[in-house]
C-alpha cells in the first residue's frame, strides 16, 4: 500500500542557532563539573507541591489534591532545550492509571475518550478543569493563576501517562486519508443541515496533498459558546469512538454531552 | 592528558548538537485588541494542544487525533497576546487566529 508523508507544516518555531546550542552545551558542562550537588527542582508558586528528587510518580486515581501533590508528584525542571519549557518551567513524570493507548492503532484513537481521561486526571489532581462541550479539550477557567504553571505540568504528564501512540511519526495510508475524507464529506452534509453554508469539499487528491486539513468547520467562521457546542455535538469533528468504529457510508453519530 | 580531555569535550559537544527533544513542535501566536469585548482564539491543531491567553498563561488544552478546530473564549478584554502550542503534533497557521467576541 502506498504510504503518504506524515502531516507537517503549520507555523513551526525555528530551532536554536547552532552557536547558541554550543554555548548552552558548554555552560551545561561547566555547571555539571563545578558542582556535585543533586539537582534541585523548582517550587511552584503558591502551590502545595513539594520539591523532590525522588524519581518516578505513577499514582492511581482517586486521592485528593493535598495527598497527591504533596506526597506523590515529583516536581522538577525540563532538560535544556525541551520545548515544553515554553509552556511551563515545571516538569512532572508521566501520570499513569487513567488508561493506556499504547497498543492501539494511532489512526483509531478516540479523541473524546482521551479528553475525558485528561479531564479526570486533572480533576483528581485538584485542578478544576471542565470538559469542553465539543469534547475535544478541557477549559481551565477555575484554576488560580498562581497554579497555572503547575497545572500545565500536570496536564502534560496526564497526557503522557495515557501513552497515546504517535500519530505524527506514523504515516496515514491513502485508505486512511480516504476514510477521513469520507467522514468530513459526511460531516459537511451534517453542518449544512444545521443551517451553515459549507462549500463543496476539495478533491481527495487535494485533501491528501494538504495532509487532511480541510474540514467543513473552516466555513463555520466565528462561533463560540453554546452555539459552537451544539453544532459540535450534533456534528462531531471526529467520529465518536474514533475511526476504528466508523466506516464510510455510516451516519454521523452525535456526541452525547 | 590534555588531548584526551579535548576529545571527550568535542564528543560531548557533538552529542549536545545532535541530541534534541524527540518531540515535534508547532506553534502560532499573535496579539489582539478587543477593547471591552472578550478575546477568542480559533485554533486548528492535531494531537496535543495548548492555548495561552495572554501568551504566558494556559487556559485550554486537549487532544485531537486528526486536524480539528476549536474556539477558546476568554473573559479578558483590551490588548492581549495569545499563543497556541503543540509538542507532539502541530498547529496549522492559516487555521489559527484570534478574534473578538462580544459581550
Amino acid at each position: 500500500m502506498k504510504r503518504v508523508r506524515p502531516v507537517a507544516g503549520g507555523t513551526r518555531a525555528a530551532g536554536p542557532p547552532r552557536l547558541l546550542v554550543l554555548g548552552l552545551a558548554w555552560l551545561f558542562l561547566l555547571s555539571a563539573c563545578a558542582s556535585d550537588q543533586p539537582e534541585v527542582g523548582v517550587e511552584p508558586r503558591g502551590s502545595s507541591a513539594v520539591v523532590s528528587t525522588v524519581p518516578g510518580s505513577t499514582e492511581p486515581p482517586g486521592d485528593d489534591l493535598s495527598n497527591r501533590l504533596v506526597g506523590g508528584l515529583t516536581v522538577g525542571t525540563w532538560p535544556a532545550g525541551d520545548p515544553r519549557a515554553q509552556l511551563t518551567p515545571i516538569s512532572v513524570p508521566p501520570i499513569g492509571g487513567y488508561g493506556d493507548f499504547s497498543q492501539g492503532d494511532p489512526f483509531e484513537v478516540d479523541s473524546f475518550e482521551v479528553n475525558r481521561l485528561l479531564s479526570r486526571c486533572m480533576n483528581d489532581h485538584g485542578f478544576a478543569v471542565t470538559l469542553h462541550g465539543d469534547g475535544l479539550g478541557i477549559h481551565w477557567a477555575d484554576i488560580p493563576s498562581e497554579q497555572n504553571e503547575l497545572a500545565a505540568a500536570v496536564s502534560i504528564s496526564c497526557l503522557e501517562g495515557l501513552q497515546v501512540p504517535d500519530l505524527a511519526s506514523s504515516v496515514l495510508t491513502l485508505d486512511q486519508y480516504a476514510e477521513v475524507y469520507a467522514y468530513r464529506t459526511e460531516l459537511a452534509e451534517c453542518v449544512r443541515g444545521e443551517g451553515y453554508q459549507v462549500p463543496d469539499p476539495p478533491s481527495l487528491d487535494l485533501f491528501v496533498e494538504e495532509q487532511g486539513r480541510w474540514s467543513p468547520y473552516d466555513a463555520v467562521g466565528v462561533l463560540a459558546g453554546s452555539d459552537w457546542d451544539r453544532l459540535n455535538q450534533t456534528c462531531p469533528q471526529e467520529p465518536v469512538g474514533g475511526f476504528g468504529v466508523w466506516d464510510p457510508g455510516d451516519a454521523i453519530a452525535p456526541l452525547q454531552p | 592528558m590534555r588531548r584526551s580531555v579535548g576529545i571527550v569535550m568535542v564528543a560531548l559537544m557533538a552529542i549536545a548538537l545532535t541530541a534534541g527533544p524527540a518531540l515535534a513542535y508547532g506553534s502560532d501566536s499573535g496579539t489582539a485588541y478587543c477593547g471591552d469585548n472578550n478575546i477568542a482564539v480559533r485554533s486548528r491543531t492535531i494531537k496535543d494542544w495548548y492555548v495561552q491567553v495572554p501568551s504566558g498563561s494556559t487556559i485550554d488544552n486537549g487532544y485531537t487525533a486528526s486536524w480539528s478546530s476549536r474556539n477558546t473564549v476568554t473573559l479578558q478584554s483590551g490588548t492581549k497576546s495569545w499563543r497556541v502550542l503543540s509538542f507532539e503534533g502541530d498547529v496549522d497557521g492559516p487555521g489559527t487566529y484570534a478574534y473578538c467576541w462580544g459581550q
